[in-house]
């Protein structure tokens, strides 16, 4: 039996451990009264559990900013401020080590989910599905209030309280990115709980009404939205800091965060046409529950150590109780889904293939099977390991990219048709008239790029689909914009969510041609540098050191390397940290330029100060990548944003009364 | 607007298979996963690729200089360790070899042969075969070309190598009495 | 980060730098062609470093690494086929070091999961939208669903199928 409370040996331990306690009983509570309030129909429980949550959120904050106390206050009598931090740390660190270790990133994630369930709770409609919604959102906050309650407690007593802690791990305090991205990427995994419970709900009570396609569509596309942004500062993360110039290894965290990403996108496009339709119901519905079951499939595979990763964190006792909450929702989502799903079955026809819906049909297919090839790669050296009993396998980037780039190339090619094609059904004559010109802007821009030089197919295809796909969307925004006047801004606030949407694939495109050129060409060199030595050349560059020195912090020390790359001054870093003895963690030094960058990592120097030997990497359009993914966040908000009333030119939607 | 109708509708159920098949995926997903979280093999001390194959040949000159090759030690049993001084699992290891090294005979019997592995510093490594009396070779490996022709990636790593210049048995990480026996026994050598 | 220490086993810590350094300055100085370096390179980026978390040993900057890409260019500059060098670092390392798994043997499993999710989905997905019934194409539209707002580009394409629909407000959020 675990001790979790002392109040002799910490204050703030015991009332963090006493503020989750609390938590887990009002989680209790609450689960039981939304079971109540949907087993009997029964409002007042409903609204009893529906205050359970303002509590257990109210609680989970005290709990987490107890910690945070603890941390900016060094209170080395908090187990998790004692193993994970240090007197010596700035600032920011002591902050971002609140979800640099395992306990408090269940506790962040833990925080995040009752903060949504706080939404939810303030947002749901009253109706049927409401007690089970917040009935289903109660049983994640039951696992992570329990979790972080129990097993991976920040707080459990310690036996004896150091004088100093043994600080963070070293790799996430070497940029400032570790502020940002686990942020974004729990907002976005956690978001994705909303929307599940929505799932349960109305696979539960069997029913879907138009309302539960409007919230289920908006909650995902906000976690879809931190999702990626979390995804591409994660990337960016690892290209400032671990040295190597790339921003994606196809680790198997990084992957975890990846399938989630492809299933919501899927089921943001196939949702339309539920919304449109009335159809794809039971799919919609399966959809969301995969992404959730991946976003806990991602953790498990995170925080058990099964597999290899740069991100993992140690493997701990979670590992069992996650794989048991993943089991938990998988049964619970396939069997719910396959016995209520005849209830969603559709009663229209299926669409037509050439059509909007048949579009994002092909587009779900690509995206499914792009989630199950990055699942497959993650898995196989563990498969493989369960069956030999030893590590026998690996799979790198030859084998992701392999599927990758036909994959990505398919689903650039749907993106230009879709918004093309309209609802229900286009003959082919048409179609094939609209299409011509985007397909010659592709075939154009392809040739083009072919006469430049580029002879990579992966490029060429990226070139020319790009040019595809920005011609049919400015196509497409020009007839518009003609057709009604006034220019493009009113447009934008009439239909908000059509060039919102218009404006996330323009990002895509950005992002695509960034990831096509940055992997393709990229190039790099090694040398090592002599101060006061003739300038080296080195991929058209020269290089000349200038100086090495050294730089002593009271958390560790950094040899900065002062290099002159075509006369620029360029500073590059090997930081080294007290908590990790003699281990260098490089801070290379880039210069972002509009069409590609120049980066320089010191990779080995001289303790007197002599010589110093640099990698650098010149990769094209890397920073279209970070650009290409605002954009798309941008385009993504701008989905969200309600549309400015139409008159009189757009006759009355006449709808069904409202039933929920 | 559209609530729907809690009557099943009236088309026909998926066949079975398609119905089983979600369920059976995730069961064999959860059930990889547990195995793998159940039975954490990758800490295997012991196995490898070049058990059962030929030992990779090798000729380099120790720290007090003569030439020693594996083919030399032909139709004798061979206990090849690769270590350095600044290992620490190697010196905790050392008194086993130490013993062992004693029980090493001409013609037919043991030999036991160090190969240094990534070594910093000669001297060490000097001062390292003096405390512990290991009496027998280390010898020098440029390039870890040796490490590398037998996969070692981190040391101690040991090799059992047969009368016939096979290898029974390899050992990672710092030997107990009871694994090197293990080894030993493997290559027909009485235990210690 | 990148390393990955095991418990028992060790590497050397504070000679990486130094060391590695001096080997960078040896292992350059076998001369290969510009393609037998392209060569090297993409064989290496393929081999997986043996100590590390699924680091290729051209992005690893311990000596082990470096050594087995010194042995990747001299086995290069021998002339010995891709497959061969494979094989060799296979043979001592296990299959654990290659990245690029070769397609033969239980990998099939894994080349051919995406390639039969691709071939099965696209069934389901032809099948599903085949099994419309035709009678559709003659009563189309018996339930009113929004649609687009008015584009005329849309129009144009609408303009030939059969169903004239109703302009509609198609923003419902």
């Amino acid at each position: 039996m675990l001790n979790l409370i002392s109040f002799q040996a910490s204050a703030l331990g015991a009332l963090g451990q006493l503020a989750l306690l609390a938590a887990l009983a009002f989680t209790l509570g609450g689960t039981w009264l939304a079971l109540v309030g949907g087993l009997k129909a029964d409002t007042r429980a409903t609204e009893a559990a529906r205050r359970a949550v303002w509590a257990v959120f109210a609680l989970v904050s005290l709990g987490t900013l107890t910690l945070m106390a603890a941390l900016l206050r060094d209170d080395f009598s908090v187990r998790y401020v004692a193993e994970h931090s240090m007197r010596a740390s700035p600032t920011w660190v002591k902050v971002t080590d609140l979800w640099g270790a395992l306990e408090g990133s269940i506790l962040l994630w833990t925080w995040l989910l009752a903060g949504y369930a706080l939404i939810l709770s303030l947002t749901v409609r009253r109706d049927a599905l409401r007690p089970w919604a917040l009935g289903a959102m109660f049983v994640s906050l039951l696992f992570f209030v329990g979790v972080c309650a129990s097993i991976a407690s920040p707080f459990i007593p310690l036996a004896q309280i150091p004088a100093d802690g043994l600080g963070p791990n070293p790799a996430l305090q070497n940029h400032w990115m570790m502020a940002v991205h686990p942020v974004l990427l729990y907002l976005g995994f956690v978001g994705l709980s909303v929307p599940f419970a929505y799932a349960v709900a109305a696979l539960v009570t069997g029913r879907l009404s138009d309302h539960w396609v409007v919230v289920t569509r908006r909650w995902t596309l906000v976690a879809w939205a931190f999702l990626t942004a979390a995804i591409v500062a994660g990337g960016w993360w690892s290209y400032e800091t671990l040295g190597w110039g790339g921003y994606w290894a196809w680790d198997p965290v990084e992957n975890a965060s990846f399938i989630p990403w492809l299933l919501t996108t899927a089921f943001l496009h196939s949702v339309q046409i539920q919304e449109r339709r009335g159809l794809m119901r039971s799919w919609n519905v399966w959809l969301i529950v995969l992404a959730y079951a991946s976003t806990v499939l991602g953790t498990f595979l995170n925080r058990s150590g099964i597999v290899q990763s740069v991100h993992a964190f140690a493997g701990g006792p979670v590992g069992p109780v996650f794989l048991g909450f993943l089991a938990f929702l998988l049964i619970l989502g396939i069997g719910l889904a396959a016995w209520r799903t005849p209830l969603l079955r559709d009663e229209a026809d299926p669409p037509a293939p050439v059509s909007r819906e048949g579009a994002f049909l092909a587009g779900n297919w690509l995206f499914l099977v792009f989630a199950v090839m990055v699942l497959v790669g993650t898995l196989f050296p563990t498969l493989v390991e369960a069956v030999q009993g030893r590590r026998d396998a690996s799979v790198g980037p030859a084998f992701y990219n392999a599927f990758a780039i036909p994959l990505g190339l398919g689903l650039l090619l749907l993106m230009g048709v879709g918004p093309l094609l309209p609802w229900r059904r286009a003959d082919g004559q048409s179609f094939w008239r609209a299409l011509r010109p985007l397909l010659l802007a592709g075939l154009g821009a392809g040739l083009l790029a072919f006469l430049l030089g580029v002879r990579a197919w992966g490029v060429l295809g990226t070139v020319a689909l790009a040019a595809y796909n920005l011609v049919g969307l400015g196509l497409l925004t020009a007839r518009a914009v003609k057709q009604r006047g006034g220019g493009l801004l009113g447009l934008v606030r009439e239909q908000p969510r059509r060039y919102g949407a218009y404006l996330a694939h323009v990002g895509l495109v950005v992002v695509a041609l960034g990831i096509a050129f940055s992997g393709t060409y990229r190039r790099d060199a090694q040398a090592t540098l002599n101060v006061g030595a003739a300038p080296v050349k080195l991929l058209n560059e020269t290089l000349t050191l200038q100086d090495t020195r050294q730089v002593a912090r009271p958390y560790g020390r950094s040899t900065v390397a002062r290099v002159l790359i075509d006369g620029q001054p360029f500073e590059a870093r090997l930081n080294t940290y007290v908590q990790a003895g003699g281990t260098a963690f490089p801070s290379p030094a880039v210069r972002y330029g509009p069409l590609g960058d120049t980066y320089l990592v010191v990779t080995a120097f001289d303790p007197q100060g002599r010589w110093a030997s640099v990698r650098l990497i010149e990769s094209p359009l890397v920073p279209w990548i970070w650009w290409g993914t605002l954009i798309v966040v941008l385009g993504a908000g701008l989905t969200l944003v309600p549309p400015r009333r139409v008159t009189a030119r757009v006759p009355a939607v006449q709808t069904a009364p409202a039933t929920d | 607007m559209t609530e729907l109708p809690s009557t099943p509708t009236p088309s026909t159920p998926a066949p079975l298979w398609r119905r089983l098949l979600p369920p059976l995926l995730a069961a064999a997903l959860v059930a990889v996963l547990g195995a793998a979280l159940l039975n954490p093999s990758r800490n295997a001390t012991d196995g490898g690729p070049l058990v059962g194959k030929p030992a990779p040949e090798f000729t380099l000159t120790s720290l007090d200089g003569t030439q020693v090759s594996l083919a030399s030690l032909r139709g004798r049993p061979v206990v090849l360790n690769f270590w350095a001084s600044w290992c620490g699992p190697c010196r905790e290891e050392a008194p086993l070899f130490r013993e062992l090294s004693t029980r090493q005979s001409a013609g037919q019997g043991l030999a036991v042969v160090g190969i240094l592995f990534q070594e910093t510093n000669e001297q060490n490594a000097r001062d390292f075969i003096r405390e512990y009396a290991l009496a027998y070779p280390s010898l020098r490996d440029p390039g870890i070309q040796t490490g590398i022709n037998y996969g070692v990636s981190g040391i101690p790593e040991t090799f059992f190598i047969d009368r016939d210049g096979i290898i029974r048995h390899v050992d990672r990480g710092g030997l107990t009495r009871e694994r090197l026996n293990v080894g030993l026994k493997k290559i027909g050598v009485a235990e210690l | 980060m990148k390393e990955q220490r095991t418990t028992s086993r060790q590497r050397p810590e504070g000679a990486y730098l130094l060391s590695s350094a001096l080997c960078l300055l040896l292992s350059a100085s076998l001369a290969l062609t510009p393609a037998q370096e392209a060569r090297a390179k993409h064989l290496g980026s393929n081999l997986r470093c043996p100590i590390c978390t699924g680091v290729p040993i051209t992005e690893s900057t311990n000596d082990i690494s470096r050594e087995m890409l010194r042995e990747v260019r001299e086995q290069v500059a021998a002339g010995r086929s891709d497959r061969q060098i494979y094989d060799y670092f296979a043979a001592r390392y296990g299959n654990f070091v290659l990245l690029d798994p070769p397609k033969e043997g239980s990998n099939l499993l894994l080349w051919g999961a995406p390639l039969a999710a691709l071939v099965a989905g696209g069934a389901v997905l032809w099948s599903f939208l085949g099994s419309r019934r035709p009678s559709v194409e003659a009563t189309p539209g018996t339930v009113p669903t929004p649609d687009e707002p008015f584009d005329t580009y849309l129009a144009e394409v609408q303009r030939h199928t059969r169903q004239k629909q109703p302009q509609q407000d198609g923003e419902k959020s």
